[in-house]
């Protein structure tokens, strides 16, 4: 962000542009910054992520439909596979209380970085004509998917109802506690986004990533905790997350608070590890859009 | 206000800046992925060397730009022009060299760009407002000016996709040019606007001109002599020319532009066809050699500069290597836009071109009172035997200079009586 000086002009700022803009900042200094940026055009975010909400209810008449069902339909199978118990689901829940809990929590993060790249992708025209920053778009994008997650919270409840699941009231928690991965998603979708725009190898890796990870991640299993896989699991921080939250909002507590906590900290580095690099090289994507 | 080289009134400060660019996406993309996955690390890649498949776009360039000044560009395509703009907007960062920028910058750099196609007008004024830095409050205040200087009507509430690239333009204009910035950055886009829009928003930068700096990119050379107080010439990358725009657009006609149509000639199959706006260039030195032409004044000196209605002459000579049948001599002329102007032709003027025994052609073509409205004009001389193209090149250019009214393309003089 350009520095201050005393000066009669309308904007004050002294702005100066070289190759090593932003490239020798601080980590915190980059973050705080690009934080400031994210502040300043809050309303640019905003107006933004309304067009593209709004226009995504406008353009269909079902829309509302289409958010909660597209990501159940992949479900089908393995809810039928558990109604001829062929799947071996030993979690302590229904398993159509289990897996949709875990896909609304998955897709926060799988939807985030592919909808972070999409908008790259979408505001290229502008984003190389017309001086935004890159984390604007990133972010009105990424609003989406939460309100989309709001959108799903209602039919999660359903889904609760109909198998008699009744939450604490702590549980009306839950979006907040959802905030380790919202912006690991938004951190993934600021890195991805940045490298999207560079190769369409990153598109594709992320495809796989993101339809292979459920499987790891205790979205449609659950995940052996013995023997090597258990050790795997207990290094594998998405689980955690996916674990924990599915724990909060069934039981209003975390069955692995350790394993939660550790999570939500890299969660946080990863977040800032993407402010970081996106302040400091997002005009390398301007360049290769 | 200060010289323009620099000094404390200096918005816009450029110094010594380069940027490269790679000829293919491809390239660009795998050499941004790259450094992209260095600079993650923390590893400055090496910047200031060329790729196999790179080239300097921008090499180089140092001036400034003042708090009240308009300063024009003008280059062929590819000269760097648009690049510069972006880097002046913090589009693109130079890969050499340092640019300043005091205050906030307003860029119209392509027509529409950052609005919505599916939303209204109304809609896409907020948008732009909020690309700026602005809130909504402060848009709701900016509105109806904005509203009155597109002049719209009531396409104000049509979605911007059904909007001709007349109405996207005064709409961009008037959003930007009402969010106040201290530096305006425009490129070409002008062009669109109908001639009363034009006028209008170049009325607006005058008014503006005062507290904001102006950076006009323009392929109009009447544009660019009537409203910038300095111009920068490119030429492939480089800068060329920084100084009056008068000189500047005259050294870009004489030095840049033919110079290129020289050597694109060469670079041809037959070493000699070129085209541009100018239209087929040739010479065919089987039959025609020592070829000379300027245009001067009457008093013998280079036409760089004349006033209107004074004396204008083609001198000329060359030599002929055969007998020729009938000689005929063209001198058509374009504007600065190239629009085509007139052309004088010794044929419909009945002058027998005469041919001595050795051959020689010496000649002059005179134009008692030159009646082009102020601008540059380009022109060519065609040598036809019977109907065969023997010679057709550039002339040069000469510019008429400024008188206080005209219209159109000529101004001729008319005696009035009344009963």
């Amino acid at each position: 962000m350009p520095d201050k000086v005393d000066s009669p002009l309308k904007d004050e700022r002294v702005t100066i542009y070289s190759r090593d803009t932003n490239f020798g900042l601080p980590t915190l200094k980059a973050v705080w910054f690009s934080l400031r940026e994210i502040w300043f055009y809050r309303w640019l975010i905003w107006v933004n992520f309304k067009k593209d909400f709004v226009g995504q209810y406008k353009r269909s008449s079902v829309a509302v439909l289409w958010t909660v069902v597209m990501p159940i339909i992949p479900l089908t199978a393995y809810l039928f596979l558990a109604f001829i118990r062929a799947l071996n689901v030993t979690s302590g829940l229904p398993y159509p209380v289990f897996i949709i809990s875990g896909m609304t929590i998955w897709l926060i993060l799988s939807e985030g970085i592919t909808s972070a790249m999409g908008a790259v992708n979408k505001e290229r025209s502008v984003l190389t004509k017309v001086k935004i920053p890159l984390i604007t778009v990133i972010i009105a994008g990424y609003g989406k998917v939460c309100a989309n997650t709001l959108i799903r919270i209602p039919f999660l409840v359903l889904v609760f109802i109909i198998f008699k699941i009744v939450p604490p009231p702590v549980t009306l928690l839950f979006p907040f506690v959802l905030l380790p991965i919202i912006i690991l998603g938004l951190g993934f979708g600021i890195i991805f986004g940045m490298l999207g725009a560079m190769t369409q190898d990153a598109e594709n890796a992320v495809a796989v990533m993101m339809r292979y990870g459920m499987f790891l991640c205790s979205v449609i299993f659950v995940m052996p905790t013995d023997g090597l896989m258990g050790t795997l699991n207990r290094l594998n921080f998405f689980n955690h997350l996916v674990v924990g939250l599915r724990d909060f909002l069934v039981h209003g507590s975390f069955s692995d608070p350790f394993g939660f906590i550790a999570a939500s900290a890299i969660s946080v580095l990863i977040f800032i590890i993407a402010l970081r690099w996106n302040y400091s090289l997002e005009y390398l994507v301007r360049e290769a859009l | 206000m200060t010289n323009g080289h620099g000094g404390n009134d200096a918005l816009v400060e450029i110094n010594g800046v380069s940027k490269k660019f790679s000829k293919s996406l491809r390239d660009a993309r795998r050499y941004g992925l790259k450094k992209l996955v260095a600079g993650a690390f923390g590893v400055r890649d090496e910047w200031n060397t060329l790729r196999p498949g790179q080239f300097w776009a921008v090499d180089d360039v140092s001036f400034t730009v003042e708090k009240g000044e308009t300063l024009g560009i003008i280059g062929r395509n590819g000269a760097g022009k648009s690049t510069i703009l972006k880097m002046i907007n913090g589009l693109y960062l130079p890969d050499k060299g340092e640019i300043t920028v005091k205050g906030s910058v307003g860029a119209l750099i392509e027509l529409g760009a950052g609005f919505h196609p599916l939303l209204t007008g109304r809609e896409n004024i907020y948008i732009k407002g909020a690309m700026f830095g602005k809130r909504k409050r402060e848009v709701d205040e900016l509105f109806d000016q904005i509203v009155e200087f597109a002049d719209l009507g009531d396409f104000i509430d049509s979605p911007v996709g059904t909007y001709s690239s007349g109405m996207y333009i005064r709409l961009g204009f008037a959003v930007a040019i009402y969010n106040d910035p201290d530096i305006m950055l425009v490129d070409e886009i002008l062009a669109v606007g109908d001639y009363k829009f034009k006028q209008k928003c170049f009325s607006k930068i005058n008014e503006l001109k005062r507290k904001t700096a102006f950076v006009f990119v323009s392929h109009s050379m009447l544009d660019i002599t009537r409203f910038c107080d300095r111009v920068v010439v490119l030429d492939r990358g480089k800068l060329a020319y920084l100084g009056s725009p008068v000189e500047g657009v005259k050294f870009y006609l004489d030095e840049v532009e033919n110079r290129e149509i020289k050597e694109r000639g060469l670079l041809s199959d037959d070493g000699s066809v070129v085209r541009s706006f100018f239209g087929e260039l040739f010479s065919n030195n089987d039959k025609i050699t020592d070829v000379n032409h300027r245009w001067v004044t009457a008093e013998g000196k280079p036409a760089d500069s004349i006033k209107h209605n004074d004396t204008l002459i083609l001198e000329f000579s060359f030599r002929l290597l055969y007998k020729p049948h009938r000689i005929v001599i063209g001198v058509p002329i374009w504007d600065e836009q190239g629009n085509y102007i007139t052309s004088v032709n010794s044929d419909v003027c009945n002058a027998e071109v005469k041919v001595d025994n050795d051959g020689w052609v010496k000649g002059r073509m005179t134009i008692e009172h030159i009646v082009f409205n102020p601008g540059v004009y380009a022109s060519v001389i065609s040598i036809v035997d019977s109907k065969e193209m023997i010679y057709r090149q550039v002339v040069g250019s000469f510019r008429i200079q400024e008188i206080p009214f005209y219209f159109g393309f000529v101004t001729i003089q008319a005696d009035w009586d009344f009963a």
